[in-house]
């Protein structure tokens, strides 16, 4: 019996390790990277926005603060992504402080924005004139033809809601499955006390 | 109420840590066994507590139930909200397992204190129960609020920013959980009393 509540006891803190590792922060924040900007969305939950708090931009390796901002009344605060941090192919690490004791971070990847097509630059344009070049002789005949940039235009269209749609999703509230599991651990907690102290009063 | 984690400095949090498990060990050792289950149902509703949420100003404020624990378990408080803060901050992410320690404390030392303060003046039946219980709830959160932007200051956050945003935030959640304090008081006074004889 003793040792049956044992193992149950180590399966239960174990499983509480497990979830913990994932996050612990009581606000949230997001951010993708639209065009040559990173847009950030921050909040206590899905209705309730971070407005007026600090986001600060770091560079992931060093340390060292690259800018900060403000969030507007939405959460949302959007910045273009530094030459430096392009040129040093930096991860970003971005920090909300949300003030009295709340704060969160959110890393954007160098791979992210690296691809994307940035303010200066050079590679994107050759294919575009390479797909233009290419059509010329078809063009009478496809009718349509779409260059490289208006291509990434319209992706980049129709990846606005999926993105916005991935920031509500990360973002999630706790569920009914939270707070029952936790009325049922602290239940069995105080269950297995009271056994602990009945055993100690039968002796 | 919640602090995040790694807003605070190393020796904060470990000081918090140790008042803490002082606090629990304390806690632990006046539960006696009749009352485990007022502790386990309590903590429960600690446990809910954090997710009603009061729409009032800028800030995220929600219930914490904090004094309620403190007049009717007494040091008992501690291991409650232990566990309560333990679950939330696994299950729902609120504040964090390197804080658990400072935040127990921060929110278990309060009810503690009010129990001293007001018990006395409940187990005598002279004047209101009502307003004992609402002063309870009262001032438990605001000893929290007090004990959060201390723990914020020592850590670098001007005290003074810090301690006006909470108080002026949650000014008004302190008046409510003294209403529900001093109803939730009462009506167990009414019905259950011998779960009120700590």
């Amino acid at each position: 019996m003793t040792r049956l509540l044992i193992a149950v006891c180590i399966a239960m803190a174990l499983t509480l390790c497990l979830t913990a590792v994932s996050s612990a922060h009581k606000v949230n924040i997001f951010a993708y990277v639209d065009g040559d900007s990173v847009v950030t969305d921050s909040g206590y939950s899905r209705s309730k926005r971070v407005h007026g708090g600090a986001v600060e931009v770091y560079d992931a390796a060093s340390g060292t603060m690259l800018l900060s901002g403000i969030t507007n009344e939405n959460g949302r605060f959007d910045f273009k992504i530094p030459a430096e941090a392009r040129a040093g192919k930096m991860d970003l690490r971005l920090l909300l402080k949300a003030g009295t004791g709340h704060q969160a971070e959110w890393t954007v990847k160098y791979d992210e924005y690296g691809a994307a097509k940035g303010p200066f630059a050079p590679a994107a344009p050759d294919h575009g004139h390479m797909a233009v070049a290419a059509s010329d002789a078809g063009k009478q005949a496809s009718g349509a033809v779409v260059s490289t940039s208006e291509v990434e235009a319209i992706v980049r269209r129709e990846l606005e809601p999926v993105k916005r749609m991935l920031a509500s999703l990360s973002q999630k509230g706790p569920g009914v499955t939270e707070i029952i599991g936790g009325i049922g651990y602290i239940l069995g907690l105080f269950g297995i006390m009271a056994y602990m102290k009945s055993r100690k009063k039968k002796e | 109420m919640h602090i995040s984690e790694g807003v605070l400095s190393g020796p904060v949090l470990l000081g918090g840590g140790c008042l803490a498990v002082v606090g629990t060990s304390i806690g632990l050792k006046k539960i006696d066994y009749d009352q485990i289950m007022t502790v386990a149902i309590l903590s429960a509703a600690f446990f809910i507590a954090s997710l009603i949420h009061v729409p009032i100003g800028p800030s995220n404020v929600h219930l914490i139930l904090g004094g309620l624990l403190g007049v009717v378990l007494g040091w008992a408080a501690f291991p409650s909200i232990l566990v309560a803060l333990l679950l939330q901050a696994v299950l729902f992410q609120f504040g964090g397992l390197t804080v658990l320690g400072l935040n127990t404390f921060n929110m278990a030392a309060p009810a503690v204190l009010c129990f001293y303060l007001f018990r006395p003046i409940l187990a005598k039946g002279s004047g209101s129960k009502f307003s004992a219980a609402f002063a309870c709830g009262f001032f438990a959160m605001l000893f929290s609020t007090i004990l959060t932007a201390g723990s914020l200051a020592l850590s670098g956050e001007a005290f003074k920013n810090a301690a006006w945003v909470l108080f002026y935030s949650h000014l008004p959640l302190m008046v409510i959980e003294g209403v529900i304090t001093g109803f939730a008081y009462t009506f167990l006074a009414k019905v259950k009393p011998e779960a009120l004889a700590v």
